[in-house]
């Protein structure tokens, strides 16, 4: 385990990267800095490439898919995607991954204890059975499953949907990993269970000073629970927002048309709920200029021109937060009105 | 679980129901062998006696058969000699068939052992490999497979014998049994000669009856081996897709160890499920094969039974093949209830 | 896609090469039979391909009269036994739940035989010959369509097709024939060429063994038989040409089998995208699903 990285140093960060499936780029330059103990949300419509960016990140990208471009830092060192065996090492130990669905998430015919003492003993090969034993009843205590002692020997049918979610971030932290992304980890889970597994990874945040990068399409939960929103359209970063802005504050007209497509609780009943015309574009056919230019009702015809600029919506409050920023990728970001 | 009690009863209730079934099977099983092999044939009695035999004598062969009771009675008899491995007499001959087979049975199951022995390791490691390389690797053991699974297995110990064998490079024995001529046996423990040779020190006795079996333990080999592959490819690419193997990489496992821990344990454990298969496939194949490689096991006995067209060893031959393929599959199945976790009775 | 369809082409070829040798073998059946002891156990040749056997007779007259005796029993029985199992698995998927039980039971206890063996047992009591094998053959093979297509025919009786079918009131054999039967057309293709493969292994078995087609017959298998008593001299052709073209039909055959569901459904695919408007590049596609 590495020591605890200085505060100066961002736990994560992320230049231009680009991640192709054969030909097909789907990610097209993403930036992310996140600080040690941030909480940043990535949030998008299915297939802007948020989960291929998480995937990117561990080095686990399907078969067929290969970062094509940018560099990643982890805890300060810089991150070497063809050297399988450190990324193996690093792995587990500074990134860490939460998965989508936690009912296929576990190996069905290995017990609870051993899918969690294996992260241990990837790490820590010296570590006493007894240790590991006590290591790994300590962490299904810390994610909150009662009766850690009978709960490790269980399989993983013996777990409901939100315990099983506890028992993979019990995994995920198990060596106090730097980053833990977390590729929607509430999607799976009824509502109740998504409030608590929330508060989990909250409390992991305060007790353990993890950062954590939360992949999700639901805006709503990444307003609540991150300090910093970035939102991808089709493979890029259109908009980084702080979320405390989020809602009143966003300056990208798909932001914009995202927040106005939620339902909100109260809204008179005949009302029709805002949507957004047309469909994101296939990756392998951008339009030229803006990609969301077709479906934006603020397009103009130079939208269609070449890459729209990154403006800087407001600059950080506070000095001394650095990274705060809120920027848009486009060209008429503080012409349209903030809803 | 909570209440273990309850669990424990539903799972008895659970075994006894699939006991019924398997017994239900086996009956059904023992009256498509009696109505093939006794009522459809004609008159057993005029087979043992032969044409010539007057009708006394074939009245005389009649009643000390039974073949005067009613059929149903027959069946009834048929079933409890067979139970208690009374099959009779040879119509040609006037051996006792059970112990004949009983005489003859170490040998086939040496062979089978063996060839189980090999396809499985054959199978595992071409099939993880495959699995696991990708790319044309899994391409060749495709096609490999498939060619194995159309292979005729007495065509390819002829070729066997041709090439490898005394007629050819001369590199193994065959087809000479299982010993060569001056060896003596090894003192009968098991009756497996690879077993008893070691057991009595005799290392000579073991490397030649490994190497008299060698050719029809590959020629047996080739189906069920190829068809272990065919199954054991395709489980493991299932299982590599599902997502806990991407979770036990992000654990910093390396892709071999997470395979290897994960993948293969997952996909084994539905193979079980063709244990019936592959041994149909040996039975099978000893029928086809020991014949080539002059090996004196039963399923000789079985082709010149075939040949002398004695039913008495046809027919038991054939309903304890059914017998072993059930006893298999409910073998394999309580196997799996008791590794897998999602089945097995939690006592805890 | 493409590695099945080019997999589908080898078979198909190979296939052609098949029948094509077993048309030959219609016009040399009496050549397939002449003894002339005066040219036999000849290697291969100018004058003889195969060489001839222990009685002069030539071997690759023989084979491709065997090929022909092959494929045209492979096919017949496949033929005669899937139409009795289809016609089984279709009471079983709609007839009453009780004659389903009673029936899946005893398929369960006919296929407990190993096939070569109970293709033995009812040859044997029907007394030796190539017909009997024959027969022997289609026991085995009607329990097998009968058990895989019965499972598929409970489901499409799940199906809303078959269910709407029921609702407007039309009769059981209507349904079964017009909505059911095509619901089976991949299975039923695909067990189909696979049978073959297997009735054409185990009918070449019965002979090699003695209960299926008797000596002059120019069958694989006990063409084989003969062979064998050859092979400790030296005479090597008379067994291995035979096995060769046994072993390369049973090849074709499951590689056919192995490609169709592919082949089907790309073509399936083929058909619903010229149908509909155009769709987006299906790599971009995947990529977007993956992400």
């Amino acid at each position: 385990m590495s020591a605890a990285p200085s505060p100066a140093l961002p736990a994560l960060s992320v230049e231009g990267l680009r991640v192709a499936y054969g030909d097909v780029e789907v990610v097209r330059g993403v930036d992310l800095v996140v600080r040690p103990g941030e909480k940043v949300g990535v949030v998008g419509e299915s297939g802007c490439g948020k989960s291929t960016v998480a995937l990117a990140l561990m080095g686990l990208l399907a078969a067929g898919g290969s970062v094509t471009g940018g560099a990643v830092t982890v805890s300060g060192s810089r991150v070497d995607y063809h050297d399988e065996r450190a990324l193996d090492r690093m792995r587990g130990s500074q990134l860490s991954l939460v998965f989508q669905d936690p009912l296929t998430s576990l190996d069905p015919v290995k017990s609870i204890g051993s899918q969690i003492a294996e992260a241990l003993r990837r790490h820590s090969p010296r570590m006493s059975r007894a240790a590991v034993r006590a290591r790994c009843a300590e962490l299904l205590t810390a994610v909150g499953v009662p009766e850690p002692e009978r709960r490790l020997r269980q399989y993983p049918h013996e777990f409901s949907g939100g315990m099983r979610q506890r028992a993979l971030i019990a995994v995920a932290v198990a060596n106090d990993p730097a980053v833990l992304i977390a590729d929607e980890p509430t999607t799976a889970l009824d509502v109740t269970t998504q409030a608590q597994v929330v508060d989990l990874l909250d409390s992991l945040v305060d007790g353990l000073g993890v950062a954590v990068v939360l992949v999700t399409h639901d805006i709503g939960l990444v307003s609540e629970f991150c300090d910093r929103v970035l939102v991808m359209y089709a493979g890029r970063v259109v908009e980084e927002v702080p979320s405390d802005v989020l809602f009143g504050g966003a300056a990208h007209p798909y932001t914009r048309a995202l927040l106005e497509s939620l339902p909100v609780p109260g809204r008179p009943r005949g009302e029709d709920l805002a949507w957004i015309p047309g469909a994101p574009p296939p990756l392998s056919a951008l339009p030229p200029g803006c990609s969301f230019a077709p479906r934006c009702a603020w397009a103009q015809p130079e939208c269609s021109v070449g890459t729209p600029p990154r403006v800087v919506v407001s600059e950080p409050s506070v000095a001394a937060l650095g990274t705060a920023l809120h920027t848009a990728e486009c060209r008429r970001a503080l012409e349209v009105p903030r809803g | 679980m909570s209440r273990p009690t309850s669990s424990t009863s539903a799972a008895l209730k659970r075994g006894a129901g699939a006991l019924l079934g398997v017994l239900a099977t086996l009956l059904l099983a023992s009256v498509v062998s009696f109505v093939v092999l006794r009522a459809v044939p004609g008159d057993p009695a005029r087979l043992i006696v032969g044409p010539l035999a007057t009708p006394d004598v074939l009245a005389g062969v009649r009643t000390q058969l039974g073949l005067d009771d009613p059929l149903w009675l027959q069946y009834l008899h048929y079933l409890r000699d067979f139970a208690t491995l009374q099959w009779g007499y040879s119509y040609s001959n006037g051996a006792d068939v059970t112990a004949v087979i009983a005489a003859r049975l170490p040998a086939t199951l040496e062979l089978a052992l063996w060839a189980f022995l090999f396809a499985v390791v054959g199978a595992v490691v071409v099939a993880t490999l495959a699995s696991y390389r990708g790319g044309a690797l899994a391409g060749v053991a495709k096609v490999v497979s498939l060619v194995g699974l159309g292979t005729p297995q007495f065509w390819v110990a002829l070729v066997l014998v041709l090439v490898l064998g005394s007629s050819g490079l001369g590199v193994l024995p065959g087809p000479s049994g299982r010993l060569t001529s001056f060896l003596e046996p090894p003192p009968h423990v098991t009756g497996l000669y690879t077993v008893d040779g070691l057991l009595a020190g005799q290392p000579i006795v073991f490397s030649d009856a490994l190497a008299h079996l060698a050719l029809p333990a590959i020629s047996l080999a080739l189906i069920p081996g190829a068809f272990l592959t065919r199954l054991l490819t395709a489980n493991q690419a299932d299982v590599a897709r599902a997502p806990f193997v991407t979770v036990v990489r992000s654990k910093g496992v390396s892709r071999w160890a997470a395979h290897r821990r994960h993948v293969l344990h997952n996909a084994l454990l539905p193979s079980l499920a063709s244990a019936g298969l592959v041994l149909a496939s040996l039975i099978t194949g000893s029928v086809l094969v020991e014949s080539v490689f002059n090996w004196p096991g039963i399923g000789q006995v079985l082709v010149q039974g075939v040949q002398r067209q004695d039913f008495a060893v046809v027919q038991a031959f054939v309903l304890l093949s059914a017998v072993l393929y059930v006893a298999a599959n409910t073998a394999a199945d309580a196997v799996v209830a008791l590794v897998d976790p999602r089945l097995r009775v939690s006592t805890r | 896609m493409t590695a099945s369809r080019a997999q589908a082409g080898v078979a198909a070829g190979l296939l052609a090469a098949l029948v094509v040798l077993a048309v030959v073998g219609l016009f040399l059946q009496d050549a397939a039979v002449k003894v002339d002891v005066a040219s036999a156990l000849q290697a291969p040749g100018a004058a003889h391909w195969f060489g001839t056997d222990a009685q002069g007779r030539d071997v690759f007259a023989r084979v491709a009269v065997g090929t022909s005796i092959a494929l045209a029993s492979g096919i017949a029985t496949v033929a005669v036994g899937g139409g009795l199992g289809l016609l089984i698995a279709l009471v079983c998927g709609l007839g009453p739940r009780w004659l389903d039980a009673v029936l899946v039971r005893l398929l369960d206890a006919v296929m407990a035989f190993p096939a070569l063996l109970l293709a033995l047992a009812v040859t044997m009591a029907f007394g030796t010959g190539l017909l009997t094998a024959l027969l022997g053959v289609v026991v085995t093979v009607v329990p097998v369509f009968a058990r895989t297509l019965r499972a598929e025919a409970r489901r499409a009786t799940s199906e809303p097709f078959v269910q709407a079918a029921r609702t407007i009131g039309l009769s059981t054999p209507h349904i079964a024939v017009r909505h059911v039967v095509p619901y089976l057309g991949t299975t039923l293709s695909v067990q189909l060429a696979a049978n073959v493969g297997n009735v054409v292994l185990v009918l070449s078995g019965l002979s090699f063994i003695g209960v299926g087609a008797q000596p002059p017959t120019p069958e694989w298998g006990a063409m084989i038989t003969e062979g064998l008593q050859n092979a400790l001299t030296g005479q090597w052709w008379i067994g291995v040409f035979p096995g060769l073209a046994l072993l390369l039909t049973v090849v074709a055959v499951n590689l056919l089998a192995d490609s169709i569901p592919a082949v089907r459904a790309a073509r399936r695919a083929r058909r619903t995208r010229r149908s509909r408007r155009p769709r987006p590049n299906p790599v971009a596609a995947a990529a977007v699903k993956e992400a």
